[in-house]
């Protein structure tokens, strides 16, 4: 099951409301929000993709900022539903990664001294001693 | 709840499954419980479930162990009932379902010209304090809450209702500038009320609506207290002065974050009598001898911490328990 051409305009049209052209950054549409950065999100959420087609099907020839402002109002979920996938699908656009000095997850390792310890963050703390209040005897 | 499509993250399907199953557990999945049986003599007799194909099957056993957490546990408890247990199994103190605690969360972000690396690290907390968890007087309220220090995440975390809440999103022509103010910028402290105990907030069984599988729905009830709402706002307030004494610009709360009720407690309380509680110490019911539940459920109170590190300790001193005891073990015939 995927997302037709017609879902797809009205996605992205949905899209841009959200996420319009400003600052230098591209809109939604821009970034291919529909194309394939929507198949990379649905490929990896593929529960989502049926709400989805439900939710795009509900637009029909309405115009998109109302519909975005009515879900927004009074439909949480589909206005969520929407929000997420548009914005997990423009974020996995490299373009725009780039802009926004972002280049995803990888492993760091941990430093076994935190930096709490080494910066005298905790001093204060460590200086008041423990405070607490005991566990009620059996 | 959230799991790792990477398999990145330390959740039980990757911690202790895979070695369980080696050993010789057998695990059932996307199976739904329907209801626990009875026998003649009061004991459980085992598990009815809706396999993953939709095949009714009975899973037929010595000892019930429930952790189910507290909406799934006294669901099934209330949906169990039977003739000889109309108010739902382990419920002769019509305490089951009852004193559900959520914990009220909110948080405060503070916005920061430097750059503090925070679209990475620890999820959860770096650190932690409890500075103002005991009970003052002079503050209108009584108990307190944990503050966890963390980073924000990601670019699509910038969007999200958790930690910013809804009414501060950056949808539409704001969008760009709030990731850039917010993104690898910014750091939050998540503030955990300490819920009491009301028997009013509650878990029933709703009368008409199922799941797909044709269960009974859990219906939820749940009214945020007077404590809860001057815990909170005295300790965002706190939270506040910290993050600008640390040099935050600007500070974003979120006073409640709607998307919040993880932590699911109290809903079958341990106790001693057996009129004012569903489990004994050991998490054993007092009504039944061979049914336990060994989830958040039985917590009489929630405290304002992370509750599952707690609930497992609790689930290991149970399960020794009851394998020191086994040779005392009533089961079914």
């Amino acid at each position: 099951m995927s997302i037709d051409r017609t879902q797809r305009a009205v996605f992205a049209q949905l899209a841009d409301v959200l996420i319009p052209a400003a600052n230098q950054m591209p809109s939604a549409s821009q970034s291919d929000v529909a194309g394939q950065w929507l198949d990379r999100v649905l490929a990896a959420c593929p529960e989502r993709t049926q709400p989805l087609r439900q939710m795009l099907d509900r637009v029909r020839d309405r115009e998109p900022a109302q519909v975005v402002a009515q879900w927004r109002a009074t439909d949480t979920a589909a206005f969520e539903l929407l929000a997420e996938i548009a914005a997990a699908a423009y974020f996995m656009n490299p373009v725009v990664q780039q802009a926004i000095g972002y280049s995803g997850q990888g492993p760091r390792s941990l430093d076994p001294r935190p930096d709490y310890m080494e910066d005298g963050l905790l001093e204060s703390v460590i200086r008041r001693g423990p405070i607490y209040r005991p566990t009620p005897a059996e | 709840m959230w799991g790792c499509v990477e398999g990145a993250k330390g959740s039980a399907d990757k911690t202790h499954w895979p070695h369980n199953v080696s050993l010789g557990v057998h695990l059932v999945t996307r199976a739904r419980v329907q209801r626990l049986e009875t026998n003649g003599s009061g004991l459980v007799t085992g598990a009815a479930y809706i396999d993953r194909d939709g095949i009714e099957r009975f899973q037929r056993a010595d000892v019930t162990i429930l952790a189910a957490n507290g909406i799934g546990t006294p669901r099934l408890l209330l949906a169990s009932a039977s003739g000889r247990f109309p108010n739902g199994l382990a419920n002769s103190s019509d305490l089951v379902g009852r004193r559900l605690m959520m914990h009220p969360f909110g948080t405060v972000v503070g916005l920061f010209d430097e750059d503090l690396d925070s679209t990475h690290g620890v999820w959860g907390q770096h650190l932690h304090s409890l500075q103002f968890y005991e009970t003052d007087a002079a503050r209108g309220f009584v108990r307190g809450a944990k503050w966890g220090l963390q980073p924000t995440g990601g670019p699509v975390s910038m969007t999200r209702g958790y930690p910013w809440g809804a009414e501060n999103a950056i949808w539409g022509t704001g969008f760009h500038e709030g990731i850039r103010k917010r993104l690898g910028r910014s750091a939050m402290w998540g503030i955990i009320a300490e819920d009491l105990p009301d028997e009013q907030n509650r878990i029933l069984l709703d009368p008409e609506l199922k799941d797909s599988s044709g269960i009974p729905a859990p219906r939820i009830i749940y009214r945020m207290s007077e404590n809860s709402h001057r815990l909170l706002e005295f300790h965002l307030a706190r939270a506040r002065e910290s993050l600008e004494a640390a040099g935050a610009y600007e500070t974003v709360v979120a006073p409640l974050i709607r998307e919040t009720g993880w932590h699911l407690l109290g809903t079958a309380r341990m106790g001693n009598d057996p009129s004012t509680s569903v489990v004994d110490a050991w998490g054993r019911a007092h009504d039944i001898p061979n049914l336990y539940v060994f989830d958040g459920s039985i917590w009489p109170t929630s405290s304002g911490m992370n509750p599952t590190a707690t609930i497992a300790a609790m689930a290991l001193r149970c399960s020794e328990r009851l394998v020191e005891q086994r040779s005392n073990q009533k089961v079914p015939a």
